[in-house]
């Protein structure tokens, strides 16, 4: 009884020390609790949003960018773009664009030598351009007119109407066939690019259409495609199945 | 009879300076701690709050967005396929030489008695040309004619190589020279 009583001086003593420790223990006890975890789930949150904003940002720009575009516009200079570009070798657009400039300059093609590579394997795919996503095909023509015309003839496949075609050397000797008919070798490469198979997720950034393209694009848009590239309408016919029946 | 005064309060025990010190600044600590305790807590709640209305408001933003994008995918489509199609070709242009004006430039040097045989030039503008000029005179005609270019900044580094005298009294040359990389454009 004398202890307690003892116990019970010493508590009415140091009672204000003993209450304020108590509730300063609590409330570091509740701000585990509590406070920390919040504190902790503002942070995640705060990063969350970030990462939120960043993405309505791309889907705005995306989204801005998409209503603003001209969907017959693109259509076309896509469909300008595979004759230009095609997703394949499509040697059938290589000889035709040669035909074509070769009507229009007055030019004669006389021979035009395209290297075929493994057509029955992938392999032959995989000659790319240097510094390019393109594909070539090695191409050596021969042709032979006046200097107008070959000039016109080399304006011609050098446009954005026809079958991309780059060279690197041109030779020019006079033809036997007349004093002023020159004979040139032109010795390059044609392209085509394979384009990738998927676009990508709905919140991909989308490429910005740069001076540089656009100029491009609209120069293809208004050039005139070659009346023998749209002679079958884009599409070749296709015969019997079955040359017997 | 006399009176006695006896004192019955027990005599406080007086407290040590440290003992002191807590009695003052402990309950005052504990008075900051429960006031910033609870004024955290308000603001981290109401904060909270604030954040999961505006990240809720953002995911439906979001959500509106994606389905209107879907809604356009054909059109992101063409679009980026057309893009990625023209950067290809764009570079494919950018590298493409054009020797239109280098082959009227060496028309231009083409005369009644000097026969350019053959022209043969490559992207870096280096050019090479077989020439048979009918007579010397003809044939010196025909380098001043190159060094008149040469002064024009046409071509460069002009080099004439193997001249021979044919039988038939002609002479034939090479001349190798480079020409203007601007003539390439």
């Amino acid at each position: 009884m004398k202890n307690i009583n003892k116990y019970l001086e010493i508590l009415h003593q140091y009672e204000i020390l003993i209450v304020s420790g108590f509730v300063i223990f609590i409330i570091i006890i509740l701000s585990g609790i509590f406070l920390i975890p919040n504190i902790a789930k503002v942070q995640e949150y705060t990063v969350k949003k970030t990462e939120l904003e960043k993405k309505l940002t791309n889907l705005k720009r995306k989204d801005s960018i998409l209503s603003n575009l001209d969907n017959q516009f693109y259509k076309d200079v896509y469909e300008k773009l595979n004759l230009i570009l095609p997703p394949q070798k499509d040697y059938i657009s290589l000889f035709t664009t040669l035909d074509a400039a070769g009507k229009k300059s007055g030019v004669l093609v006389t021979k035009a030598d395209v290297t075929l590579g493994e057509i029955s394997t992938m392999s032959a795919r995989l000659q790319k351009a240097p510094g390019s996503m393109a594909y070539i095909i090695p191409i050596t023509i021969q042709a032979e007119g006046d200097l107008a015309s070959i000039q016109n003839f080399l304006q011609d496949i050098n446009g954005q109407s026809s079958r991309i075609m780059t060279f690197d050397w041109i030779k020019w000797e006079k033809a036997l066939s007349g004093k002023s008919i020159y004979q040139v070798t032109l010795d390059g490469q044609a392209y085509y690019y394979i384009p990738p198979k998927a676009i990508g997720s709905v919140d991909a950034p989308i490429p910005s259409l740069e001076k540089t393209t656009d100029e491009l694009l609209t120069a293809i848009a208004n050039a005139k495609t070659e009346p023998s590239l749209d002679l079958f309408g884009g599409k070749i016919p296709l015969g019997k199945k079955n040359l017997f029946d | 009879m006399t009176k006695h005064s006896v004192n019955l309060i027990i005599e406080r025990q007086k407290d040590s300076p440290f003992i002191r010190t807590l009695r003052r600044i402990l309950p005052l600590t504990a008075a900051i701690f429960t006031f910033i305790f609870l004024t955290s807590l308000v603001l981290a709640y109401n904060y909270l709050n604030g954040l999961a209305v505006q990240y809720n408001k953002q995911k439906r933003e979001i959500e509106q967005l994606e389905t209107k994008i879907i809604n356009q995918k054909s059109l992101e489509g063409i679009y980026t396929l057309t893009l990625a199609r023209a950067g290809v070709l764009q570079k494919l242009v950018s590298s493409r030489k054009n020797f239109t004006t280098i082959l009227t430039e060496m028309d231009a040097l083409n005369r009644d008695d000097v026969n350019l045989k053959s022209v043969l030039a490559d992207t870096a503008g280096n050019v090479s040309a077989a020439i048979v000029a009918s007579t010397s005179a003809s044939m010196d005609e025909f380098i001043d004619a190159l060094l008149a270019k040469e002064r024009a900044k046409s071509f460069s580094n002009i080099q004439a190589s193997g001249i021979v005298r044919t039988s038939k009294g002609n002479y034939q040359l090479t001349v190798k020279f480079k020409g203007n990389p601007q003539l390439l454009q």
